[in-house]
């Protein structure tokens, strides 16, 4: 009988022992190991990256029409690896869970029953209770992980607004409008071809958002500059409008918008042609340095020196939308991106044909084109034998009036501030009619009968100036005075030092 | 699992997030130690 209590006692000790025992072991294994699976499975996802982690259920998915550029990480794909990274230790703790299941259930079915079962029941106690302590661990770190997560996505974007504001305050303090060539519409930022080598992906809009914060990655895997502070001009641009390649490095130089209007035959297109020579003049004496900003603008004023060189007529202005030809002004004051519109006379005449002029609204300055030899009242008064002379050169088209009112109207309808604008009136052929002494306003009112235009255009514009010019080429090669007169005053508004202004 | 491009370019941002969570937790466990003790 003593034999037996000492059994039983001893087996009590055995039991007050080992069961704690087994138990603070299972716990203190499972209270840790818990976390460091999480940690082991956040090491997988995050930095190992090995093949046969568990896909994200939630992958992030860009809209229809977006940019071929790769997602910004926490932009979706930094919660998609945060999921990753829990649905792996949610199945390497399972593993390890079923791993001291199948120890316990080898206890309980031992061959030492009163040895193993009390420890079974240990390891199983201690296990419930570690794992409990372990799960609230790892939640605990997993939430750390998303703080982490979400405070750094709240970081990329606030970092993204404040350099997309740096950037167009950047473009403001240089006043850089920028304005698309051939559909005439602001561009409020260029669109980029991707620069990698056999890759054309186009990205609409490439400032810092959803597809990277100082720069972004195309589909093809080559970086991209995200903002023209950080030399995305360098890129190949296009109109995110019309999708039209924008060659003249939009952003780099503030644009200057210029519209010649005025009736059909006036000689737009041979005053267009007199500037670009006189500029390409001005490069050649090292003055300044001009050039034919894209392929379009090369191949359709490349022969203005020629034309005029030669005397010969320019060819009939398309009646179709014009392109603007574009040309980057360097002088001592900076670079200007010139745009000169020059449109067929005939759509001056008709409203519906004028509104579809977009680039009026974009322009500060105006140059309005009268040949004066079309005023019925100048040409009536000059003699036969003058009028049989200059008869070829004179423009049949109606009344400059016309051409003013309507071009007046469009651009007060397209919300162009004219108190703040500014207009040049030129009066052409003066290498036929000559230069009249006097001021050039009293002699379009007095010889030309154009006082209500002059009058008009005096009280519309905040500033207005009158010229006559001669788009011709002296024997020296030199241009007629007049049409650096005429262009020092068109771009002294916009802070354009040219030859012999004197500032 | 995302293309080779993604994972390039993923590359540091997940190191990133790993070296932070990795220290907010140790902070986290020192201060809580530094609380017990102290």
């Amino acid at each position: 009988m003593w034999l037996g209590v000492a059994l039983a006692l001893f087996y009590l000790v055995y039991l007050a022992i080992v069961v704690p025992a087994a138990a603070l072991v299972a716990g203190v294994t499972y209270c840790l190991g818990v976390p460091a699976r999480y940690f082991i499975a956040l090491g997988r996802v995050l930095v190992v990256r090995p093949p046969g982690l568990p896909a994200p259920q939630h992958q992030p998915r860009l809209p229809a029409g977006a940019d071929p550029a790769v997602l910004q990480y926490f932009y979706g794909p930094a919660v998609a690896d945060a999921e990753q990274a829990i649905r792996a230790a949610y199945d390497d703790c399972r593993r390890f869970w079923d791993a001291g299941a199948g120890r316990i259930r080898s206890f309980f079915r031992g061959d030492k029953p009163w040895v193993n079962r009390p420890l079974g029941v240990g390891v199983a106690a201690g296990m419930a209770v570690g794992t409990a302590a372990g799960a609230v661990a790892a939640a605990g770190c997993a939430l750390i992980q998303l703080v982490v997560v979400g405070v750094s996505a709240g970081l990329a974007r606030a970092a993204g607004a404040v350099l997309r504001g740096a950037d167009s305050a950047f473009l403001r303090v240089r006043n850089i409008r920028m304005v698309c060539p051939a559909c005439s519409e602001r561009v409020p930022y260029p669109g980029y071809v991707c620069p990698g080598s056999g890759c054309a992906r186009r990205h609409r809009d490439v400032r810092p958002g959803r597809f990277g914060i100082v720069r972004r990655r195309c589909q093809c895997g080559t970086r991209m500059s995200n903002l023209l502070l950080f030399g995305s001009a360098r890129m190949a641009a296009f109109c995110p409008h019309c999708g039209h390649p924008l060659e003249h490095r939009p952003g780099e130089a503030p644009e200057i918008v210029l519209p010649f209007f005025g009736a059909t035959g006036a000689g737009k297109t041979r005053l267009l042609f007199s500037i670009v020579t006189q500029l390409q003049v001005w490069t050649k004496e090292g003055q300044l340095t001009a050039e034919l900003a894209d392929s379009v603008t090369t191949r359709e004023l490349d022969a203005a020196e020629r034309v005029l060189r030669s005397g010969s007529a320019t060819a009939k202005t398309p009646v179709q939308l014009p392109r603007a030809h574009v040309i980057r002004v360097s002088s001592g004051k900076g670079t200007r991106i010139l745009h000169m519109f020059d449109a067929a006379g005939e759509r001056f005449y008709h409203s519906d044909r004028t509104q579809e002029l977009r680039y009026l609204g974009q322009a500060r300055t105006f140059i309005l084109v009268i040949d004066p030899l079309s005023v019925e009242a100048f040409w009536g008064r000059l003699p036969a034998g003058r009028r049989a002379e200059l008869g070829p050169a004179r423009s049949t088209a109606p009344s400059p009036d016309l051409a003013y009112q309507q071009t007046h109207q469009e651009i007060e309808a397209m919300g162009v501030p004219l108190r703040k604008a500014r207009l040049a009136v030129v009066f052409s052929r003066a290498d036929l009619i000559g230069t009249p002494e006097g001021d050039a306003a009293e002699w379009a009112r007095c010889e030309l009968g154009l006082g209500n235009l002059i009058r008009s255009a005096q009280h519309s514009f905040r500033e207005t100036c009158f010229f006559h010019t001669a788009a011709v080429m002296k024997a020296d090669g030199d241009m007629d005075e007049s049409i650096s007169a005429l262009m020092r005053w068109v771009l002294a508004g916009d802070g354009v030092a040219l030859p012999g202004d004197g500032s | 699992m995302t293309g080779p491009v993604e994972e390039r370019t993923y590359r540091w941002p997940r190191r990133y997030v790993f070296g932070v969570t990795l220290a907010a937790i140790i902070t986290i466990i020192m201060l809580l130690v530094l609380w017990l003790v102290v």
